[in-house]
Protein backbone atom coordinates (compact mmCIF):
# COMPACT_ATOMS: atom_id res chain seq x y z
CA UNK A 1 0.00 0.00 0.00
CA UNK A 2 1.36 2.95 -0.87
CA UNK A 3 1.72 6.19 1.23
CA UNK A 4 0.15 9.48 0.08
CA UNK A 5 2.73 12.32 -0.28
CA UNK A 6 0.83 14.94 1.02
CA UNK A 7 -3.14 14.91 1.45
CA UNK A 8 -5.10 18.01 2.93
CA UNK A 9 -8.42 16.56 5.06
CA UNK A 10 -11.62 19.36 5.47
CA UNK A 11 -9.31 22.42 6.10
CA UNK A 12 -11.28 25.36 7.41
CA UNK A 13 -9.69 29.04 7.72
CA UNK A 14 -11.72 31.60 8.98
CA UNK A 15 -10.59 35.41 9.81
CA UNK A 16 -13.35 36.50 12.41
CA UNK A 17 -16.36 35.69 10.61
CA UNK A 18 -15.34 35.55 7.05
CA UNK A 19 -14.18 31.76 5.59
CA UNK A 20 -11.21 32.37 3.58
CA UNK A 21 -11.32 28.24 3.49
CA UNK A 22 -14.39 26.39 3.87
CA UNK A 23 -13.15 22.71 4.07
CA UNK A 24 -10.61 21.82 1.44
CA UNK A 25 -9.78 18.84 1.11
CA UNK A 26 -6.85 17.92 -1.53
CA UNK A 27 -4.22 15.40 -2.08
CA UNK A 28 -0.66 16.23 -4.02
CA UNK A 29 0.99 13.61 -5.77
CA UNK A 30 4.75 12.94 -5.27
CA UNK A 31 6.91 14.35 -8.76
CA UNK A 32 3.49 16.31 -9.97
CA UNK A 33 2.80 19.52 -10.59
CA UNK A 34 -0.63 20.74 -9.44
CA UNK A 35 -1.91 24.39 -10.49
CA UNK A 36 -3.93 26.13 -7.88
CA UNK A 37 -6.45 28.55 -9.81
CA UNK A 38 -9.23 30.77 -8.73
CA UNK A 39 -10.31 34.26 -8.72
CA UNK A 40 -9.33 36.57 -5.86
CA UNK A 41 -10.34 35.72 -2.39
CA UNK A 42 -10.96 32.38 -3.64
CA UNK A 43 -8.38 30.91 -0.85
CA UNK A 44 -5.24 30.44 -3.25
CA UNK A 45 -2.29 32.08 -0.69
CA UNK A 46 -4.29 31.67 2.45
CA UNK A 47 -4.37 27.64 1.23
CA UNK A 48 -0.43 28.13 0.50
CA UNK A 49 0.13 29.88 3.33
CA UNK A 50 -1.18 27.25 5.40
CA UNK A 51 1.08 23.83 3.42
CA UNK A 52 3.61 26.69 4.43
CA UNK A 53 3.03 26.46 7.92
CA UNK A 54 3.58 30.34 8.14
CA UNK A 55 -0.32 30.19 9.51
CA UNK A 56 -2.66 27.37 11.37
CA UNK A 57 -5.55 26.13 9.61
CA UNK A 58 -8.73 26.93 11.75
CA UNK A 59 -9.52 23.20 11.64
CA UNK A 60 -8.87 20.23 9.52
CA UNK A 61 -5.25 18.38 8.83
CA UNK A 62 -2.99 18.15 6.31
CA UNK A 63 -0.57 14.72 6.24
CA UNK A 64 2.90 14.43 4.90
CA UNK A 65 3.60 10.95 3.80
CA UNK A 66 0.74 9.71 6.32
CA UNK A 67 2.01 11.79 9.15
CA UNK A 68 0.35 15.20 10.79
CA UNK A 69 2.49 17.98 9.64
CA UNK A 70 1.95 19.52 13.32
CA UNK A 71 3.61 16.55 15.12
CA UNK A 72 6.82 17.63 13.80
CA UNK A 73 6.68 21.30 12.00
CA UNK A 74 10.13 21.90 11.92
CA UNK A 75 10.89 18.65 10.43
CA UNK A 76 8.45 19.55 7.96
CA UNK A 77 9.70 22.89 6.99
CA UNK A 78 12.80 21.17 6.15
CA UNK A 79 10.90 19.13 3.23
CA UNK A 80 9.24 22.19 1.71
CA UNK A 81 10.42 25.95 -0.10
CA UNK A 82 7.67 28.45 -0.36
CA UNK A 83 7.88 31.38 -2.10
CA UNK A 84 5.34 34.15 -1.06
CA UNK A 85 3.89 36.10 -3.70
CA UNK A 86 5.41 39.17 -2.06
CA UNK A 87 9.22 38.66 -1.81
CA UNK A 88 10.07 38.82 1.77
CA UNK A 89 13.78 39.21 1.69
CA UNK A 90 16.28 40.92 3.96
CA UNK A 91 17.12 44.27 3.08
CA UNK A 92 19.87 45.03 5.60
CA UNK A 93 21.69 42.03 3.10
CA UNK A 94 22.91 41.58 0.16
CA UNK A 95 21.26 39.32 -2.31
CA UNK A 96 24.42 36.55 -1.78
CA UNK A 97 23.72 37.23 2.07
CA UNK A 98 20.60 36.74 1.96
CA UNK A 99 20.83 32.93 0.08
CA UNK A 100 23.79 32.33 2.39
CA UNK A 101 22.54 33.04 5.55
CA UNK A 102 19.17 30.58 4.29
CA UNK A 103 21.74 27.76 3.45
CA UNK A 104 23.39 28.31 6.79
CA UNK A 105 19.67 27.99 8.56
CA UNK A 106 19.03 24.65 6.62
CA UNK A 107 22.95 23.13 8.13
CA UNK A 108 24.62 23.45 4.24
CA UNK A 109 28.37 23.99 4.58
CA UNK A 110 30.55 27.18 3.13
CA UNK A 111 31.39 25.26 0.08
CA UNK A 112 27.94 23.48 -0.82
CA UNK A 113 26.19 27.45 -0.04
CA UNK A 114 28.90 28.80 -2.52
CA UNK A 115 28.38 26.07 -5.35
CA UNK A 116 24.18 26.31 -4.81
CA UNK A 117 24.51 30.08 -5.10
CA UNK A 118 26.50 29.82 -8.74
CA UNK A 119 23.84 27.23 -9.72
CA UNK A 120 20.85 28.93 -8.57
CA UNK A 121 22.46 32.61 -10.00
CA UNK A 122 23.09 31.28 -13.22
CA UNK A 123 19.74 29.77 -13.52
CA UNK A 124 17.46 32.81 -12.59
CA UNK A 125 20.04 35.30 -14.50
CA UNK A 126 21.18 37.32 -11.44
CA UNK A 127 24.16 36.86 -11.24
CA UNK A 128 25.78 40.31 -11.63
CA UNK A 129 22.94 41.20 -8.60
CA UNK A 130 24.93 39.00 -5.88
CA UNK A 131 26.44 42.22 -4.30
CA UNK A 132 23.16 44.33 -4.36
CA UNK A 133 20.48 44.86 -1.81
CA UNK A 134 16.95 43.86 -3.05
CA UNK A 135 15.85 47.13 -1.74
CA UNK A 136 17.68 48.22 -5.03
CA UNK A 137 16.75 46.01 -7.28
CA UNK A 138 13.39 45.58 -9.68
CA UNK A 139 10.61 44.03 -8.59
CA UNK A 140 11.33 40.91 -11.16
CA UNK A 141 14.58 40.57 -10.12
CA UNK A 142 13.63 40.63 -6.30
CA UNK A 143 11.39 37.66 -7.06
CA UNK A 144 13.87 35.87 -8.90
CA UNK A 145 15.79 35.34 -6.00
CA UNK A 146 12.75 34.82 -3.57
CA UNK A 147 12.59 31.93 -5.90
CA UNK A 148 16.13 30.70 -5.87
CA UNK A 149 15.61 31.10 -2.20
CA UNK A 150 12.91 28.94 -1.82
CA UNK A 151 14.39 26.43 -3.69
CA UNK A 152 17.95 27.12 -1.85
CA UNK A 153 17.94 23.47 0.20
CA UNK A 154 16.21 21.57 -2.33
CA UNK A 155 12.93 20.48 -0.68
CA UNK A 156 10.30 18.00 -1.80
CA UNK A 157 7.54 20.23 -1.85
CA UNK A 158 7.64 23.81 -3.39
CA UNK A 159 5.08 26.09 -2.78
CA UNK A 160 5.08 29.20 -5.57
CA UNK A 161 2.27 31.57 -5.21
CA UNK A 162 2.22 33.21 -8.37
CA UNK A 163 5.53 33.63 -8.68
CA UNK A 164 5.92 34.78 -12.17
CA UNK A 165 3.84 37.92 -12.20
CA UNK A 166 6.00 40.59 -12.66
CA UNK A 167 8.28 38.73 -14.49
CA UNK A 168 9.58 39.13 -17.99
CA UNK A 169 8.25 37.01 -20.48
CA UNK A 170 11.91 35.04 -21.11
CA UNK A 171 12.42 35.25 -17.05
CA UNK A 172 8.84 33.11 -17.26
CA UNK A 173 10.12 30.58 -19.51
CA UNK A 174 12.98 30.00 -18.21
CA UNK A 175 11.33 29.40 -14.75
CA UNK A 176 9.43 27.10 -16.09
CA UNK A 177 12.17 25.22 -17.25
CA UNK A 178 13.31 25.28 -14.20
CA UNK A 179 10.06 23.92 -12.68
CA UNK A 180 10.01 21.08 -15.43
CA UNK A 181 13.21 19.90 -14.40
CA UNK A 182 12.45 19.75 -10.65
CA UNK A 183 9.58 17.75 -11.64
CA UNK A 184 11.70 15.47 -13.25
CA UNK A 185 13.66 15.09 -10.19
CA UNK A 186 10.49 14.04 -7.94
CA UNK A 187 9.65 17.36 -6.54
CA UNK A 188 6.19 18.44 -5.90
CA UNK A 189 5.23 21.64 -6.65
CA UNK A 190 1.66 23.54 -5.89
CA UNK A 191 1.86 26.36 -8.30
CA UNK A 192 -0.70 29.49 -7.71
CA UNK A 193 -1.47 31.65 -10.52
CA UNK A 194 -3.53 34.17 -12.51
CA UNK A 195 -2.02 33.29 -15.49
CA UNK A 196 -4.15 30.07 -17.06
CA UNK A 197 -1.45 29.38 -19.59
CA UNK A 198 1.18 28.86 -17.47
CA UNK A 199 -0.81 26.32 -15.12
CA UNK A 200 -2.17 24.65 -18.90
CA UNK A 201 1.59 24.28 -19.80
CA UNK A 202 2.65 22.96 -16.56
CA UNK A 203 0.17 21.26 -14.55
CA UNK A 204 -0.39 17.86 -14.51
CA UNK A 205 -3.74 18.64 -12.32
CA UNK A 206 -5.07 22.07 -11.93
CA UNK A 207 -7.45 22.92 -8.90
CA UNK A 208 -10.09 25.23 -8.81
CA UNK A 209 -10.49 26.70 -5.84
CA UNK A 210 -13.94 28.73 -5.74
CA UNK A 211 -15.04 31.14 -2.36
CA UNK A 212 -12.78 28.55 -0.37
CA UNK A 213 -13.94 24.97 -1.67
CA UNK A 214 -12.77 23.02 -4.12
CA UNK A 215 -14.87 23.13 -7.19
CA UNK A 216 -12.92 20.65 -9.73
CA UNK A 217 -9.37 18.62 -9.68
CA UNK A 218 -8.57 17.26 -12.91
CA UNK A 219 -5.75 17.20 -15.30
CA UNK A 220 -6.15 20.09 -18.13
CA UNK A 221 -6.31 17.34 -20.69
CA UNK A 222 -9.78 15.90 -19.20
CA UNK A 223 -10.88 19.26 -18.24
CA UNK A 224 -10.66 20.46 -22.00
CA UNK A 225 -12.25 17.41 -23.02
CA UNK A 226 -15.13 17.38 -20.66
CA UNK A 227 -16.11 20.72 -21.51
CA UNK A 228 -15.30 20.37 -25.34
CA UNK A 229 -12.79 23.32 -25.32
CA UNK A 230 -9.20 23.61 -26.83
CA UNK A 231 -7.68 25.62 -24.47
CA UNK A 232 -8.36 25.88 -20.29
CA UNK A 233 -8.76 29.21 -20.17
CA UNK A 234 -12.18 28.67 -22.21
CA UNK A 235 -12.63 25.98 -19.59
CA UNK A 236 -12.35 28.45 -17.04
CA UNK A 237 -14.46 30.78 -18.40
CA UNK A 238 -17.28 28.78 -18.93
CA UNK A 239 -16.99 27.59 -14.80
CA UNK A 240 -16.82 32.00 -13.84
CA UNK A 241 -19.65 32.02 -16.35
CA UNK A 242 -21.89 29.77 -14.42
CA UNK A 243 -20.76 30.39 -11.04
CA UNK A 244 -22.28 33.79 -11.57
CA UNK A 245 -25.23 32.90 -12.66
CA UNK A 246 -25.69 30.69 -9.40
CA UNK B 1 20.58 17.83 7.33
CA UNK B 2 18.23 15.70 9.58
CA UNK B 3 20.38 16.10 12.38
CA UNK B 4 20.07 19.47 12.03
CA UNK B 5 19.08 21.00 15.62
CA UNK B 6 17.03 23.96 16.64
CA UNK B 7 19.71 25.83 18.65
CA UNK B 8 21.73 25.14 15.29
CA UNK B 9 19.24 27.11 13.22
CA UNK B 10 18.97 30.17 15.98
CA UNK B 11 22.04 30.19 16.18
CA UNK B 12 22.77 30.81 12.83
CA UNK B 13 19.70 33.17 12.86
CA UNK B 14 21.18 35.27 15.37
CA UNK B 15 24.45 35.31 13.80
CA UNK B 16 22.45 36.97 10.92
CA UNK B 17 21.49 39.88 13.01
CA UNK B 18 24.53 40.45 14.49
CA UNK B 19 26.42 40.85 11.59
CA UNK B 20 23.94 43.63 10.53
CA UNK B 21 24.36 44.84 13.64
CA UNK B 22 27.87 45.07 12.79
CA UNK B 23 27.26 47.23 10.07
CA UNK B 24 25.38 50.23 12.80
CA UNK B 25 27.11 49.79 16.05
CA UNK B 26 29.54 52.14 15.51
CA UNK B 27 26.31 54.80 14.85
CA UNK B 28 24.88 53.58 17.69
CA UNK B 29 28.27 53.68 19.66
CA UNK B 30 27.76 57.37 18.67
CA UNK B 31 24.08 57.72 19.87
CA UNK B 32 25.05 56.32 23.06
CA UNK B 33 28.37 58.85 23.67
CA UNK B 34 26.08 61.70 23.14
CA UNK B 35 23.84 60.15 25.57
CA UNK B 36 26.24 59.45 28.28
CA UNK B 37 27.85 62.99 27.89
CA UNK B 38 24.84 64.92 28.05
CA UNK B 39 23.53 63.25 31.28
CA UNK B 40 26.47 63.26 33.00
CA UNK B 41 27.32 66.88 32.13
CA UNK B 42 24.04 68.08 32.97
CA UNK B 43 23.37 65.84 36.61
CA UNK B 44 27.31 66.33 37.63
CA UNK B 45 28.53 69.24 36.50
CA UNK B 46 25.52 71.83 35.62
CA UNK B 47 22.60 70.75 38.82
CA UNK B 48 24.84 70.87 41.49
CA UNK B 49 24.80 74.47 40.82
CA UNK B 50 21.29 74.16 41.91
CA UNK B 51 21.93 72.85 44.77
CA UNK B 52 21.98 68.79 43.57
CA UNK B 53 24.79 66.94 46.07
CA UNK B 54 28.10 66.77 44.09
CA UNK B 55 27.56 62.95 44.47
CA UNK B 56 24.58 62.79 42.01
CA UNK B 57 26.74 61.98 38.83
CA UNK B 58 27.76 58.89 40.52
CA UNK B 59 24.19 57.48 40.75
CA UNK B 60 22.94 58.82 37.34
CA UNK B 61 25.86 56.99 36.13
CA UNK B 62 25.02 53.56 38.20
CA UNK B 63 21.33 54.31 36.74
CA UNK B 64 22.14 54.79 33.33
CA UNK B 65 24.30 51.46 32.96
CA UNK B 66 20.45 50.11 33.57
CA UNK B 67 18.72 52.41 31.14
CA UNK B 68 20.67 52.22 27.96
CA UNK B 69 19.04 49.16 26.64
CA UNK B 70 15.29 51.02 27.30
CA UNK B 71 15.54 53.50 24.67
CA UNK B 72 17.12 51.26 21.79
CA UNK B 73 14.62 48.61 22.98
CA UNK B 74 12.32 51.56 21.57
CA UNK B 75 13.89 51.55 17.97
CA UNK B 76 14.10 47.66 17.80
CA UNK B 77 9.72 47.68 18.42
CA UNK B 78 9.72 50.25 15.68
CA UNK B 79 11.77 47.94 13.39
CA UNK B 80 9.81 45.04 14.44
CA UNK B 81 6.19 46.82 14.40
CA UNK B 82 7.00 48.77 11.00
CA UNK B 83 8.24 44.56 9.25
CA UNK B 84 4.42 43.44 10.60
CA UNK B 85 2.73 46.04 8.89
CA UNK B 86 5.25 46.19 5.90
CA UNK B 87 7.83 43.65 4.36
CA UNK B 88 6.85 40.80 6.73
CA UNK B 89 10.43 39.40 6.68
CA UNK B 90 8.81 38.00 9.38
CA UNK B 91 6.82 35.28 7.72
CA UNK B 92 10.09 34.00 6.12
CA UNK B 93 11.21 33.42 9.49
CA UNK B 94 7.99 30.92 10.38
CA UNK B 95 9.31 28.50 7.05
CA UNK B 96 12.38 27.67 8.93
CA UNK B 97 12.77 24.75 10.40
CA UNK B 98 12.16 25.61 14.19
CA UNK B 99 8.97 25.72 15.66
CA UNK B 100 7.50 29.15 15.63
CA UNK B 101 8.06 30.45 19.45
CA UNK B 102 11.79 29.66 18.95
CA UNK B 103 11.75 33.01 16.38
CA UNK B 104 11.09 34.70 19.43
CA UNK B 105 13.78 33.39 21.37
CA UNK B 106 16.15 34.16 18.73
CA UNK B 107 14.63 37.92 18.95
CA UNK B 108 15.76 38.13 22.97
CA UNK B 109 19.17 36.54 22.24
CA UNK B 110 19.99 39.33 20.00
CA UNK B 111 18.41 42.35 21.43
CA UNK B 112 19.98 41.27 24.38
CA UNK B 113 23.35 40.99 23.01
CA UNK B 114 23.05 44.84 21.03
CA UNK B 115 21.76 46.02 24.19
CA UNK B 116 24.50 44.62 26.05
CA UNK B 117 27.12 45.44 23.56
CA UNK B 118 25.89 49.39 23.80
CA UNK B 119 25.75 49.26 27.64
CA UNK B 120 28.75 48.65 28.27
CA UNK B 121 29.80 51.71 27.16
CA UNK B 122 28.41 53.67 29.88
CA UNK B 123 30.77 52.91 32.82
CA UNK B 124 34.10 52.94 31.70
CA UNK B 125 32.67 56.94 30.08
CA UNK B 126 31.23 57.83 33.66
CA UNK B 127 34.29 56.88 35.04
CA UNK B 128 36.46 59.23 32.54
CA UNK B 129 33.89 62.03 32.97
CA UNK B 130 33.19 61.76 36.75
CA UNK B 131 37.20 60.51 37.74
CA UNK B 132 37.52 61.48 41.63
CA UNK B 133 34.24 61.68 42.35
CA UNK B 134 33.17 57.92 40.89
CA UNK B 135 35.30 55.13 42.77
CA UNK B 136 34.79 52.00 40.73
CA UNK B 137 36.12 50.01 44.00
CA UNK B 138 32.73 49.48 45.36
CA UNK B 139 31.37 47.70 42.25
CA UNK B 140 30.56 44.07 42.97
CA UNK B 141 31.37 42.75 39.13
CA UNK B 142 29.74 39.68 39.43
CA UNK B 143 26.30 41.16 40.85
CA UNK B 144 26.55 43.75 38.35
CA UNK B 145 27.07 41.31 35.39
CA UNK B 146 23.80 39.35 36.41
CA UNK B 147 21.79 42.30 36.83
CA UNK B 148 22.44 44.00 33.42
CA UNK B 149 21.99 40.42 31.58
CA UNK B 150 18.89 40.00 33.73
CA UNK B 151 17.74 44.26 32.53
CA UNK B 152 18.43 43.76 28.93
CA UNK B 153 16.76 40.57 28.82
CA UNK B 154 13.86 42.15 30.56
CA UNK B 155 14.26 45.19 27.88
CA UNK B 156 14.29 42.47 24.92
CA UNK B 157 10.99 41.08 26.50
CA UNK B 158 9.49 44.41 26.86
CA UNK B 159 10.29 45.47 23.05
CA UNK B 160 8.24 42.08 22.10
CA UNK B 161 5.39 42.51 24.31
CA UNK B 162 5.06 45.89 23.55
CA UNK B 163 5.33 44.90 19.17
CA UNK B 164 2.24 42.67 20.03
CA UNK B 165 0.38 45.53 20.92
CA UNK B 166 1.26 47.88 18.39
CA UNK B 167 -1.14 48.01 15.67
CA UNK B 168 0.57 50.80 13.13
CA UNK B 169 3.99 52.92 13.56
CA UNK B 170 1.59 55.94 13.68
CA UNK B 171 0.90 54.79 17.41
CA UNK B 172 4.60 54.62 18.64
CA UNK B 173 4.74 58.47 20.24
CA UNK B 174 1.87 57.05 22.24
CA UNK B 175 3.85 54.31 23.31
CA UNK B 176 6.85 56.37 24.09
CA UNK B 177 4.41 58.86 26.26
CA UNK B 178 2.05 55.76 27.94
CA UNK B 179 4.37 53.23 28.31
CA UNK B 180 8.26 53.62 28.37
CA UNK B 181 8.29 57.34 29.84
CA UNK B 182 5.83 56.62 33.00
CA UNK B 183 8.25 53.56 33.57
CA UNK B 184 10.98 55.09 33.04
CA UNK B 185 10.69 58.20 34.57
CA UNK B 186 8.79 56.08 37.77
CA UNK B 187 11.00 53.40 37.84
CA UNK B 188 13.59 54.94 40.39
CA UNK B 189 15.45 56.39 37.35
CA UNK B 190 16.84 59.55 39.25
CA UNK B 191 15.67 58.75 42.64
CA UNK B 192 15.56 55.72 44.93
CA UNK B 193 13.21 53.82 46.25
CA UNK B 194 13.70 54.91 50.27
CA UNK B 195 13.54 58.54 49.08
CA UNK B 196 9.79 58.08 47.05
CA UNK B 197 8.97 55.94 50.19
CA UNK B 198 10.06 58.82 52.68
CA UNK B 199 7.74 61.41 50.37
CA UNK B 200 4.98 59.12 49.29
CA UNK B 201 5.15 55.82 51.12
CA UNK B 202 1.34 54.65 48.58
CA UNK B 203 3.57 55.72 45.83
CA UNK B 204 6.54 54.09 46.52
CA UNK B 205 4.36 50.41 46.85
CA UNK B 206 2.61 51.16 43.95
CA UNK B 207 5.91 51.61 42.15
CA UNK B 208 7.52 48.06 43.40
CA UNK B 209 4.58 46.90 40.09
CA UNK B 210 6.48 49.25 38.18
CA UNK B 211 9.85 46.43 36.72
CA UNK B 212 12.37 49.09 35.89
CA UNK B 213 12.37 50.14 39.53
CA UNK B 214 14.17 46.55 40.14
CA UNK B 215 16.49 47.35 37.48
CA UNK B 216 17.60 50.95 38.74
CA UNK B 217 17.98 50.14 42.73
CA UNK B 218 19.70 46.60 41.47
CA UNK B 219 22.11 48.04 39.06
CA UNK B 220 22.97 51.11 41.93
CA UNK B 221 23.05 47.93 45.07
CA UNK B 222 25.89 46.44 42.46
CA UNK B 223 27.69 49.64 41.42
CA UNK B 224 27.45 51.96 44.32
CA UNK B 225 26.77 49.20 47.47
CA UNK B 226 23.69 47.55 48.67
CA UNK B 227 23.01 50.73 51.45
CA UNK B 228 20.38 52.53 50.30
CA UNK B 229 19.15 50.34 47.71
CA UNK B 230 16.28 47.72 47.76
CA UNK B 231 17.94 44.16 48.00
CA UNK B 232 19.96 43.16 45.28
CA UNK B 233 18.47 39.82 45.30
CA UNK B 234 14.89 41.12 45.95
CA UNK B 235 15.51 42.72 42.31
CA UNK B 236 16.82 39.45 40.69
CA UNK B 237 13.96 37.62 41.88
CA UNK B 238 11.47 40.05 40.93
CA UNK B 239 13.25 40.42 37.42
CA UNK B 240 13.00 36.74 36.93
CA UNK B 241 9.25 37.50 36.72
CA UNK B 242 9.22 39.82 34.86
CA UNK B 243 10.99 38.28 32.13
CA UNK B 244 9.03 34.70 32.63
CA UNK B 245 5.68 36.17 33.15
CA UNK B 246 5.88 38.83 30.06
CA UNK B 247 8.16 36.61 27.76
CA UNK B 248 5.15 33.96 27.89
CA UNK B 249 2.33 36.99 27.51
CA UNK B 250 4.39 38.36 24.47
CA UNK B 251 4.78 35.18 22.45
CA UNK B 252 1.16 34.20 23.29
CA UNK B 253 0.04 37.68 21.93
CA UNK B 254 2.48 37.72 18.86
CA UNK B 255 0.86 34.45 18.03
CA UNK B 256 -2.88 35.78 18.56
CA UNK B 257 -1.45 38.72 16.13
CA UNK B 258 0.63 37.42 13.91
CA UNK B 259 -1.39 33.70 13.63
CA UNK B 260 1.30 31.59 13.34
CA UNK B 261 1.99 27.94 14.36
Amino acid sequence: MSTKFLEIVNVEKKYGTKNALRGVSLELQQGKIIGLLGVNGAGKTTLSTILATVHPPTSGDIFFKGESIYRNIAQFRRKIGYCPQSPNLNNELTVQENLQAHGRYFGFGPDEIAGRIKELAHSFQFTSYLDKKPSELSGGYRQRVSIARSLFHRPQLVLLDEPTSGLDPHVRNQLWEYVKKMRADGVTILLTTHYIEEAEQLSDYVCLLDKGLVRLVDTPENLMRTFKKEKLEQVFIQLAEEQDKE
Amino acid sequence: MQNLSYAHVIKELVKTDLKIFRKIAVNKWIDMFIWITTMILVFAYIMPAFGLTKSYGAFMVATMCSTAGLFQSFSYLAELVADIEGDRIISYYFTLPVPSWLIFIRFIIYYTISFMVLGFLVLPAGKLMLWNSFSLAQVSYGKLALIFVLTNIFYSVLALWTASYVRSLLRMDSVWMRLIYPLWFLGCFQFSWQSLKEVSPVLAYIDLLNPLTYISEGTRAAILGQQGSLNFWLCVLALLFFIGAGGWHAIKKMKKRLDFV
